[in-house]
């Protein structure tokens, strides 16, 4: 579990060193970037602790599972 | 409004990225979703996608007719206004950021199932997000050579599959013909254009990057690439039915590569299956870096960044995580790919595009770039 989140950090760092500098003429590019580093950082520290993460794919078929059934028993 | 990415690419270019794209990850789990809706008919179900899919195909051509210059993003925002469209291009970048992280997972199980049973997944799910992000990362213009240069081994592949197969053709497998009726046949088929076809939506990324001295015959070549990927993809299925025959061909999760394994030239030439993988290597690549280049340019485009590579790094982590949890298992698959996604990806590569086609024919868009011609 160390391990992971130590790779974690560095890799984030590593992110940071290769990204940042061809970046600091752009502040929006730069906060968006810092932004969503964080977001991701923060969502692979959750998921080596394996707490479960909301689905996309949980949410699509809320939508469509109705809709594929009926055209599946249509075509059958 | 500035395009992100200056990279430009021709019309043949432009053919092989959308042929190598419409193999795909389709060759490698077609043919076992085919047969089991349409049995020993998959092939037929293959052909009544393939017409599908040129209709849709039609629809994507007329609207890029109408918005030469712009990207998904862009044609939303010049139909809808600039908040309906950013709603929309939000949908359009939820549906590529699920599409990467579908194939990413399709291809590590590959890996995972078929080689590398022992490396945990996410380390093989890391090195290729790797190359995927590089590839993003260097832009269009390579991306575009590297499929050029990766189709010469492709079609060597591909000929040396067909060539070694086909002393193992039993016809017998594909008789009784038509057995399944037109409906099953109909549902294969909007399955198979579902997956081969549709996702071409995601294309939009990178067609105002097409330059090309005549613009009429790089759209036509957007027809031919795509039929040929089909015809392609269907040929394999063919194949599947005549040598593994329907049952089997159904209960496995990569038919295509239980197919290969049966190779063998006078038990002399035998298991060279993982040769052959790079076939699908080279097709899932380009599948899931163009998912994944749609995501981020459109993503960046809604934000209004001054450049795409910004979010390249962070969404890679992202893609990474998401592939991990997207299936939670087989069956979960399964139900999802068959009944799921068929209406999910016709909301968004049918509904939405003629939506905006509709719309922007009313507001008199086309006649408008035709007239500056």
């Amino acid at each position: 579990m160390m391990w992971f989140i130590a790779g974690i950090i560095i890799i984030v760092g590593f992110c940071f060193i290769i990204e940042i500098p061809s970046l600091m003429k752009f502040k929006k590019d730069l906060w968006t970037f810092v932004v969503a580093m964080l977001v991701a950082t923060a969502l692979s520290l959750v998921s080596v602790r394996h707490v479960p993460l909301p689905n996309p794919l949980d949410w699509a078929a809320v939508i469509f599972e109705p809709i594929g059934e009926s055209m599946k028993r249509t075509f059958e | 409004m500035a395009l992100l990415d200056n990279g430009k690419i021709n019309g043949r270019q432009l053919m092989v990225l959308v042929f190598l794209y419409s193999v795909g990850t389709t060759v490698l789990v077609i043919p076992s979703g085919l047969a089991s809706i349409a049995k020993q008919d998959a092939w037929i179900g293959g052909l009544v996608g393939i017409l599908l899919g040129m209709l849709t195909v039609g629809l994507y051509v007329m609207l890029w007719r109408m918005y030469p210059d712009k990207t998904f993003v862009g044609i939303c925002e010049a139909v809808l206004g600039r908040w309906a469209g950013i709603i929309i291009s939000l949908i359009y970048s939820l549906y590529s950021f699920i599409g990467t992280a579908t194939v990413l997972f399709y291809v590590t199980n590959f890996f995972q199932i078929h080689f590398l049973p022992r490396t945990p997944v996410v380390f093989t799910c890391i090195l290729f997000a790797i190359i995927v992000v590089m590839g993003t990362r260097m832009g269009l213009e390579s991306i575009a050579r590297t499929s050029e240069l990766m189709l010469p081994w492709f079609l060597i592949l591909f000929f040396v599959l067909v060539t070694t197969l086909t002393p193992q053709i039993n016809i017998d497998n594909m008789l009784p013909i038509y057995e399944a009726g037109t409906k099953s046949v109909i549902w294969a088929g909007i399955t198979f254009a579902g997956t081969a076809y549709m996702p071409m939506v995601f294309l939009f990324a990178l067609l105002p990057r097409v330059q090309d001295r005549q613009m009429n015959l790089a759209r036509m070549g957007l027809f031919l690439a795509a039929l040929a990927g089909g015809l392609c993809v269907v040929f394999v299925t063919l194949l599947c039915i005549w040598i593994l025959g329907p049952d089997i061909t159904m209960r496995s999760i990569f038919p295509s590569y239980a197919l290969v394994k049966k190779i063998s030239i006078g038990n002399f030439i035998q298991r060279i299956e993982a040769i052959l993988a790079g076939l699908w290597f080279i097709t899932t690549y380009m599948k899931t870096t163009f998912y994944f280049y749609s995501w981020v340019t459109s993503l960046s485009e809604i934000l209004r960044l001054n450049n795409y590579r910004t979010l390249t790094l962070p969404c890679a982590i992202m893609m990474i995580i998401f592939s991990q949890i997207v299936y939670p298992n087989v069956i979960y698959m399964q139900h999802w790919d068959s009944i799921v996604f068929p209406p999910y990806i016709i909301a968004m590569g049918i509904v939405i595009p003629v939506v905006l086609w509709v719309i922007g024919l009313m507001r008199g868009a086309g006649k408008v770039s035709a007239s500056q011609k």
